[in-house]
């Protein structure tokens, strides 16, 4: 049982409402127990970090261009240019063919509004098929400029769902 | 409950073999998620006895007394292709199904669309909650949470006319653990063959629907659509016929008025 995958289930013991658990796992018992109430807080504090941990998505997407940079000089040109198209809005499209939910339940708020700052792995909206509930992750950071469809709504396979104007 | 209790006399290789009990959790799909989300393997189990923010789809409240039903959430890494991932939660409540009438072979348990798993007299006694999601360096998951309504004698006023249990059908009281056994013994069975032959998951499922030939009523969003069931497709998509006879394709939505009958 290594390091990481410790730190992933205290992880998911501080995110849950749980106070103990107990795993068993090629002949390892370990048990985990938290306080509650009073550290309460302190845990969130604890748990926000650990929660941008989920952003590896979006850096695989820049893994190119990342892998560049030791190997040419040429790596900062390279992002100059990539300046040019973020102009441009950034559509986030649905995967599936489904009915799209901007929030997780009809009385919840909205996942995001526009004019809402995102980060890779804020998740915009739902697309439900067959009540097989798919969350839909930004991947980009910046702005939400458009929600192009409306709540539980029908959409189609690669339709555009939300235009993000990207950080610069 | 603890591990050991579930591990022994498991004859799955890899459903159930990695499990994760909780005396009282959130919820198991929850947690079921962010296990998945950190890579861990296909067939976990996450079982508790009791959640505190049970839920079902769009957060609807999962309402089930302690240490009488089963809770639990499996994590599944298909290789299937994309569109005939909806068949995963259809596969499990077909395998839900088939294992209660094993234990009980005359209770009369069928499956309405996609997922829910009734009385023939319409009452609801489990539910699936499906979520896809990817580890972190982006491999699919998907994590499908069952409620099962095993031994519990009284519901809510609320609930009464909607929910029951298998006792309350067969005034047996049913050992959780060996029905929980028998479900993930058959997961495993018929999941192994579903690459070579995802077609047998709809036929199965189909074999315990009654819905067919049946009106019924889909709200989907904001629109609803009547008519009478016709079949389910490859994908698990429910076709309806409408008074003009012309067939919709559903893909999302609550079918609700549902004269369901046995006969």
């Amino acid at each position: 049982m290594d390091l990481t995958y410790l730190r992933k289930l205290i992880k998911i013991l501080d995110q849950s409402n749980m106070t103990e658990m107990e795993i068993e796992e090629e002949g390892i018992k370990l048990r985990l127990a938290k306080q509650t109430n009073s550290k309460a807080e302190g845990l969130h504090g604890q748990v926000m970090p650990f929660y941008q941990m989920p952003a590896p998505m979006p850096q695989q997407q820049q893994l190119p261009a990342a892998q560049q940079q030791p190997e040419t000089p040429a790596a900062e040109k390279t992002e100059e240019k990539k300046a040019e198209p973020s102009v441009t809005y950034h559509e986030v499209r649905s995967p599936i063919v489904g009915t799209f939910y901007r929030a997780p339940a009809p009385d919840a708020d909205s996942y995001v509004e526009v004019g809402q700052e995102v980060e890779p792995g804020t998740v915009l909206c739902i697309v439900e098929a067959m009540k097989l509930m798919n969350e839909i992750e930004c991947d980009v950071k910046g702005k939400i400029v458009k929600i192009m469809v409306e709540n539980a709504q029908p959409v189609e396979y690669n339709q555009t769902l939300f235009l993000i104007e990207p950080t610069k | 409950m603890t591990i050991s209790t579930i591990a022994d006399g498991l004859k799955t290789k890899k459903f159930g073999k990695k499990v994760f009990v909780f005396d009282t959790i959130d919820s198991t799909n929850t947690c079921a998620r962010l296990l998945a989300e950190c890579g861990t393997e296909e067939g976990t189990v996450v079982y508790a006895e009791e959640q505190t923010s049970g839920r079902g789809r769009l957060k609807r409240k999962w309402i089930s007394a302690k240490s009488e039903n089963l809770l639990f959430s499996i994590i599944f890494a298909p290789k299937i292709k994309e569109r005939r991932y909806y068949l995963i939660p259809l596969l499990v409540s077909v395998c839900i199904v088939n294992s209660i009438k094993k234990d009980i072979p005359d209770c009369p348990v069928i499956v309405k669309w996609p997922n829910d798993i009734l009385l023939s007299g319409g009452k609801k006694i489990g539910g699936i909650l499906t979520e896809l999601t990817h580890t972190y360096d982006n491999d699919l998951r998907i994590v499908v949470g069952a409620g099962i309504n095993v031994n519990q004698s009284t519901f809510p006023s609320e609930l009464n006319t909607t929910a029951s249990s298998l006792y309350i059908a067969t005034g047996k009281e049913l050992n959780r653990i060996t029905l929980l056994h028998s479900i993930l013994y058959e997961i495993e069975l018929v999941y192994n063959s579903v690459e070579a032959d995802p077609d047998s998951i709809v036929e199965r499922w189909k074999s315990h629907c009654t819905m067919f030939g049946k009106p019924v009523q889909v709200i989907e969003g904001k629109k609803v659509k009547t008519g009478i069931c016709k079949d389910i497709d490859r994908e698990g998509a429910l076709l309806i016929e409408d008074k003009k006879g012309t067939i919709h394709r559903i893909i999302a939505g609550d079918v609700t008025s549902v004269a369901i009958n046995t006969t």
